[in-house]
């Protein structure tokens, strides 16, 4: 336990290590929060579209800026990165598990997404726009959970793009169009509650729900009751079916890059 | 009249202070404090048409700085180069059309691409007519052999082959002058003879005016009948190759394996170095054959197994140089790290 | 260095390309997928909300598909030379383009030529053609040509934007963060930018002025407000978009020569 420890503190610091980058970054998600505040004022302004009003959509928009800072997606890219060097060969042979090496790293980025984008975009953003605590204590703990669920999916999705790649050899084509799916599907712009059908039903079945939408609707309290527990449900399905994806694949490519001689 | 003619040459390098921290980019881009590293010193030399001209010195020595300044690349900070008779960097497109450069270790072929489609892009660039590219490609395909790999896509070539076609695409558009940094670097036996035969025919039928820069020194002692020899960004040497070795003492070590241990032997014309029974370095002047004298002597004495010859590497010579004008040698290891550096605040 | 050597260029990497033609066709399909999606929700958007600060759906899509094909128009030169020209610098790729017979600017940018944005250009340029038609404009000579010239000058744009930020990276490092910065500046065009606050829009015309590259000239072809810029401000658009082309060569330059100066 104590190495993955050392990976996440690891990730951490060399994420930390560029701070011109962390200032520009949160004055680049401030503009896009200001954007998308802009957009829904000029879309629902003072009254209210199926009793959503502005000030709710901007506790939305806030709460998805910073869920994007959870989303553990984008590890394909270290991994991606390592098979082209070879250094995988190195990763493979060390006493560790390699998957969990990936989950270290990734947390130890989102812990310091968490501390140096979430928490100052969060509350410059409250303090211009406004934001709302959750609806209920319940509402805060199903964020919880629905924060974890968020991170395991998208720590799987991200793994199984990294784990194509074994056979692809570039992550390209995953990553685009997984990104175009997830932009779709997250509800990370338009909550899946102002999608017209069937795209909402479609939304709904797919795991990208968890990147955006559902751990924002359970905050605000828009998910609850029978609801919350179906998606929850559908969340922890896909979340159980993914990584079982992930190993699978594990498993078949170390055996590749056994073959290959790394 | 020389068509390189370099007179007082320098470089100075600034390298800025990095800040770390906070904005550490954006006050490294105000920041007015940096330190100078001088690359090349009062460097001058000239150098005629058709000759082929070695430049070699260890690295950092300010080998490729000087070769930047001379095709344009960069700026000197004092000091004039004049290079068919124009000034690189302010004519840097007129010169381009006069020179051919070869980077040994940076490919200008495109690596998916069949090679003549690279040399194709190069006849469109330069603008050659169509009769003068076909001449001049005819030409390089015979003397460098190309034609097996033409249609080959760069990736699928030998780095041997693909040195030739560097070569070859370097020189379609006939430049006066050509540059090659290193271009034996990596390549075997077989491959660096057929490089320096290249470049020897076109120097000498051509006319092209070779400048060249290598660290071995077998490439110079082949191709080039001067040397310039460049240490710690001034020249310590320049004139021919002959010179160099009447001037250091064309002293080479030769170890020979006996079959069985000689005991103690004369040697006429050298001196005993290492004696580990029957394998003897030997250390002599090489000026009169009198290595093979030796050879045929000691062989009808004792019988021998194995000979090898261990070449003198350019840190030697130098080394061997810096005894001879009267300087402190630096240690080989401060050959290769040794920069100057003042720091300056302002 | 003339359009045909450009076009060789072009023609090369597309050859290039084709050598790993079911990859290449792999990556067409995956962008217009990732684009797609873009479009998907402004249109999912606007199926719920019938339009955005006056903006209806064909509006919205004549819009956002001229700011993503000028981009790619633009970024098909300047992207990759510009992204990876501390590398090249670093690795010293960058000297042979030196000493080329022609500037390194436009041999850099014809040599890395990047074919992939045939998909942005695809899809763009067909969604640019059904909002055209779907619009019912009236259609003269004078506003033909005034939409031809605003796509040229929005590449330009877009060019300019990515070729500053490449010739800051010939001075100072990590410059990526300027580049992801650019990106995120330009979400602004992806909507009328009446619906924000006077002083963004007084920005977006004047200091960086990518409201030139879609917002000011779509206005001007369907009659649409345009805040507190003044509309007949559009007619300029044509030539925004080349000034600032030639400002970013000369920067470009600028730091090339300074480059030279100082070494690698």
């Amino acid at each position: 336990m104590t190495s993955y420890h050392t990976y996440f503190r690891k990730s951490f610091k060399k994420n930390a290590a560029y701070r011109t980058t962390v200032w520009l970054q949160i004055v680049s998600s401030l503009i896009q929060v200001g954007i998308q505040v802009a957009v829904w004022t000029a879309l629902i302004g003072n009254g209210a579209v199926d009793g959503i009003g502005r000030d709710q959509m901007i506790t939305y928009v806030i709460l998805n800026a910073a869920m994007y800072a959870f989303r553990l997606t984008g590890l394909y890219n270290d991994v991606d990165a390592r098979l082209r060097s070879g250094d995988i060969a190195i990763d493979i042979l060390r006493p560790v598990h390699y998957p969990l090496l990936v989950l270290a790293e990734s947390l130890g980025r989102a812990a310091y997404h968490f501390v140096f984008m979430v928490v100052p975009i969060v509350i410059v953003s409250a303090a211009v726009f406004g934001f709302s605590a959750p609806a209920s204590v319940s509402a805060g703990i199903g964020f919880v959970f629905a924060l974890l669920l968020a991170m395991l999916i998208s720590y799987a999705i991200g793994y199984l793009i990294a784990l194509l790649s074994f056979w692809f050899l570039t992550t390209f084509h995953f990553s685009w169009a997984i990104g175009g799916l997830t932009t779709l599907f997250s509800g990370a712009f338009l909550p899946l509650w102002f999608f017209p059908e069937p795209w909402a039903s479609i939304a709904r079945m797919l795991p990208f729900q968890f990147l955006g939408f559902v751990p924002a609707a359970t905050w605000m309290g828009q998910l609850t009751g029978t609801d919350l527990v179906v998606t929850f449900a559908v969340g922890i399905l896909w979340c159980v079916t993914l990584l079982m994806c992930t190993r699978l694949l594990w498993n078949r490519a170390t055996s590749q890059l056994v073959v290959q001689g790394g | 009249m020389a068509i390189v003619e370099v007179t007082g040459l320098n470089k100075e390098f600034r390298r800025n202070r990095r800040h770390q921290g906070a904005f550490g980019a954006v006050r490294t881009l105000f920041s007015r404090e940096y330190s100078i590293h001088r690359a090349v010193q009062d460097v001058s030399f000239s150098i005629e048409e058709g000759e082929a001209v070695g430049y070699v010195g260890p690295n950092g020595a300010g080998k490729s700085t000087t070769i930047k300044m001379l095709t344009g690349i960069l700026v000197p900070t004092s000091g004039d180069i004049l290079v068919d008779g124009r000034v690189p960097h302010e004519h840097r497109q007129e010169n381009a059309r006069i020179l051919g450069a070869v980077f040994g270790q940076r490919s200008q072929l495109w690596w998916d691409l069949p090679v003549i489609d690279s040399f194709e892009l190069h006849q469109h660039v330069y603008g050659i007519a169509d009769g003068d590219y076909r001449r001049t490609l005819g030409f390089c395909r015979e003397v460098l052999q190309l034609d097996s790999f033409l249609q080959a896509p760069v990736r699928q070539l030998s780095l041997g082959q693909r040195m030739r076609a560097e070569m070859a695409m370097a020189l379609l558009h006939e430049p006066k002058i050509l540059f090659l940094d290193e271009p034996t670097i990596g390549l075997d036996v077989l491959a660096k003879d057929r490089i320096r035969e290249f470049l020897r025919t076109i120097n000498r039928e051509r006319n092209v005016t070779i400048i060249l820069t290598t660290h071995d020194l077998k490439d110079i002692e082949e191709i080039c009948p001067r040397l310039i020899m460049i240490n710690q960004g001034t020249v310590m040497f320049d004139n021919t190759v002959a010179h160099l070795k009447s001037t250091v003492g064309d002293e080479r070590e030769i170890k020979i394996e006996f079959a069985t241990d000689p005991g103690a032997i004369e040697i006429p014309a050298g001196t005993l170095v290492r004696d580990a029974g029957a394998s003897k370095t030997i250390r002599f002047a090489q000026d009169n054959g009198s290595v093979m004298a030796l050879l045929s002597e000691l062989d009808g004495r004792y019988p021998i197994r194995d000979v090898s010859i261990e070449e003198v590497s350019i840190e030697d010579v130098i080394r061997k140089l810096y005894i001879q004008t009267g300087q402190n040698a630096p240690d080989s290891s401060e050959i290769d790290t040794w920069s100057r550096h003042r720091a300056v605040t302002r | 260095m003339g359009i045909t050597l450009f076009l060789h260029y072009a023609r090369l990497r597309l050859k290039e390309r084709m050598e790993y033609r079911a990859a290449f066709i792999l990556g067409v399909f995956a962008q217009i997928l990732g684009y797609g999606a873009t479009y998907l929700v402004l249109w999912l958007t606007l199926q719920k909300f019938d339009n955005i600060g006056g903006w209806n759906w064909p509006e919205i899509a004549l819009l956002y598909s001229l700011n993503v094909l000028t981009y790619a128009l633009g970024a098909a030169y300047t992207y990759t030379p510009m992204t990876d020209l501390e590398k090249l610098v670093q690795q010293g790729t960058f000297d042979p383009i030196l000493i080329r017979p022609h500037s390194p600017f436009l041999t850099l940018t014809a040599q890395m030529f990047n074919v992939g944005y045939l998909a942005h250009i695809l899809l763009s340029g067909a969604i640019l053609a059904w909002s055209v038609l779907q619009l019912q404009i009236e259609w003269t000579l004078l506003k033909v040509i005034f939409l031809t010239l605003s796509v040229i000058g929005g590449a330009c744009l877009h060019a300019a934007l990515l070729t500053l930020i490449g010739s800051i990276s010939l001075i100072i490092v990590r410059a990526d963060v300027l580049f992801r910065f650019n990106y995120s500046m330009q979400d602004f065009i992806s909507y009328p930018i009446s619906i924000f606050g006077p002083a963004i829009q007084i920005l977006l015309t004047t200091i960086v002025p990518l409201a030139f590259i879609n917002f000011l000239p779509a206005a001007l072809i369907l009659g649409k407000g345009t805040g507190v810029i003044p509309r007949d401000i559009a007619f300029i658009t044509p030539v925004v978009g080349p000034i600032l082309m030639w400002l970013a060569y000369r920067s470009f330059q600028f730091c090339t020569n300074r480059y030279q100066g100082a070494g690698g």
